[in-house]
């Protein structure tokens, strides 16, 4: 029970997060100058950000999604942050088939995401590269997020929220099941989790023999 | 009537273009404010200040490694100096006890046009003290990460954990760090309130040391004694120094 209650903290604690108001704000103004230069894009990226928080609302409410939900979720995130900054955020994606299936914990990777962006992109002068990468391994699920780094400037990320939170996420889910791994070296951050493969179908079912009873 | 010595014009300094362009589109309709240069970053904006010498500098402060307080920190300048930022309350009530011009981005119009008259009213004044906006923009409980220095235009990136002593020369504090020592107009005593206590200690009234640098301590004269680093730097050491080091020495946990 005590379990229970720690995920449910950590989930709400993850929805708390989740828009950030500096995400928001940036978002305004990028949009507030392409009203002029760039009209057709102020409304794409309009367009953008409302799919972003309506799928942050939507999402949070449930217990798992698809790996494949959560990244529709991710290449919006990163949509609307590559207009922010351009040429300095190159992203990348490397999804082996039949991942997209997996269930995970919705908005588990989003903050993954947006440390990435807020710490390592936004902290170099050149930029860098964001890239999400899933396989499987067995029954196991390996997701790996990586972002060019300053090194200097990841020693500075000690005490974030992002991190530690994703961990217990996990370890309230899973247990020993899972295993959340953070390394920054040569220039690189990078975040390896992996969790037991739930392939959505058999979530279903389990969902419906949980609830039949009552 | 000579326009070289009554500067006029503004540099935008913001690592978003987008935010640079909101801004020189509010400007757009204020001819006597050309825009003399943008800067995508803190070093290119010192470089740029030095060169143009604005009447006035619009400053984001959120910026990859120099923020806009950084740059407060290196440029001399009697610019007037707006910030921008999207949202950081501990900036915000910076400039609020610091009674410094920001605007919030996105920037309305009416809001841009008060911080602009206020501006043209301030050029020629002395700008505020960056160290002292940088203290108080920084979360409580929160050290300094590292320490920015300018020799000429070099702008010069110092980690804190790199940073071997400080010693104190009248205005100024000497950084030695690998051996090279770089200068920077600040006193030892409010670099010293920027640092992690645990890591720092002031053995002397004129130094500030990194207690991972010592080697050990020796006696030397009647009443003192010298911190010998492990670079084979020699420091003097205080009584009252050598108490607040061996307080610090006695809990840290034995190799």
């Amino acid at each position: 029970m005590e379990a229970t209650v720690l995920t449910r903290d950590a989930e709400l604690k993850a929805l708390k997060a989740q828009v950030n108001p500096h995400f928001l704000f940036n978002s305004l103004n990028s949009i507030n100058a392409l009203t002029s230069i760039d009209p057709a894009k102020a409304r794409e990226m309009c367009i953008l950000l409302a799919e972003f928080l309506r799928m942050t609302l939507g999402l949070g409410e449930k217990s798992s999604i698809s790996l494949g939900e959560e990244l529709q979720l991710l290449e919006r995130f990163l949509a609307i942050e590559k207009v922010r900054f351009g040429s300095r955020l190159e992203m990348r994606e490397n999804i082996q088939e039949g991942c997209r299936a997996a269930l995970i914990p919705p908005l588990l990777l989003q903050p993954l995401i947006e440390n990435a962006v807020t710490h390592g992109i936004a902290s170099l002068l050149d930029g860098g590269t964001v890239s999400v990468t899933a396989r499987r391994m067995d029954s196991r699920l390996a997701i790996v997020i990586e972002n060019t780094c300053d090194l200097d400037a990841a020693k500075a990320r000690r005490g974030g929220l992002g991190l530690p939170n994703v961990r217990q996420r996990l370890a309230a889910r899973y247990g020993q099941e899972s295993d959340m791994r953070v390394t920054a070296e040569n220039g690189t951050f990078r975040v390896q989790l992996s969790l037991p493969f739930e392939a959505s179908a058999l979530l279903a079912s389990e969902v419906m023999e949980q609830e039949q009873p009552r | 009537m000579t326009a070289a010595h009554r500067p006029t014009g503004a540099i935008i300094v913001d690592d978003e273009q987008l935010a640079r362009h909101a801004i020189r589109e509010l400007l757009a309709s204020h001819p006597e404010i050309p825009v003399l240069a943008e800067c995508a970053n803190g070093i290119e904006a010192v470089k740029a200040v030095a060169e143009h010498q604005p009447a006035l500098l619009f400053l984001d402060v959120q910026m990859p490694k120099l923020s806009g307080f950084d740059v407060l920190e290196l440029i001399d300048t009697d610019a007037a100096v707006i910030f921008t930022t999207a949202f950081d309350q501990y900036a915000m009530r910076a400039f609020e006890v610091h009674a410094v011009d920001y605007l919030l981005k996105p920037i309305g119009r009416d809001r841009f046009e008060v911080a602009l008259a206020h501006a043209k009213a301030r050029i020629g004044t002395k700008s505020p003290n960056g160290p002292e906006l940088a203290a108080a923009a920084r979360p409580p409980q929160q050290f300094l990460e590292r320490l920015v220095v300018k020799d000429g235009t070099r702008v010069t990136i110092i980690p804190i954990a790199k940073l071997d002593y400080a010693e104190a020369q009248d205005d100024y504090v000497a950084l030695a760090s690998g051996g090279k020592k770089h200068l920077k107009q600040q006193t030892i005593a409010s670099l010293e309130a920027c640092l992690d206590p645990q890591s720092f200690v002031r053995i002397h009234r004129s130094y500030l040391l990194n207690l991972e640098r010592v080697a050990r301590i020796e006696p030397y004269g009647k009443d003192s004694k010298i911190a010998i680093l492990c670079d084979g730097t020699r420091l003097p050491v205080s009584r009252a120094g050598y108490a607040r080091l061996q307080e610090l020495l006695e809990q840290r946990p034995k190799p």
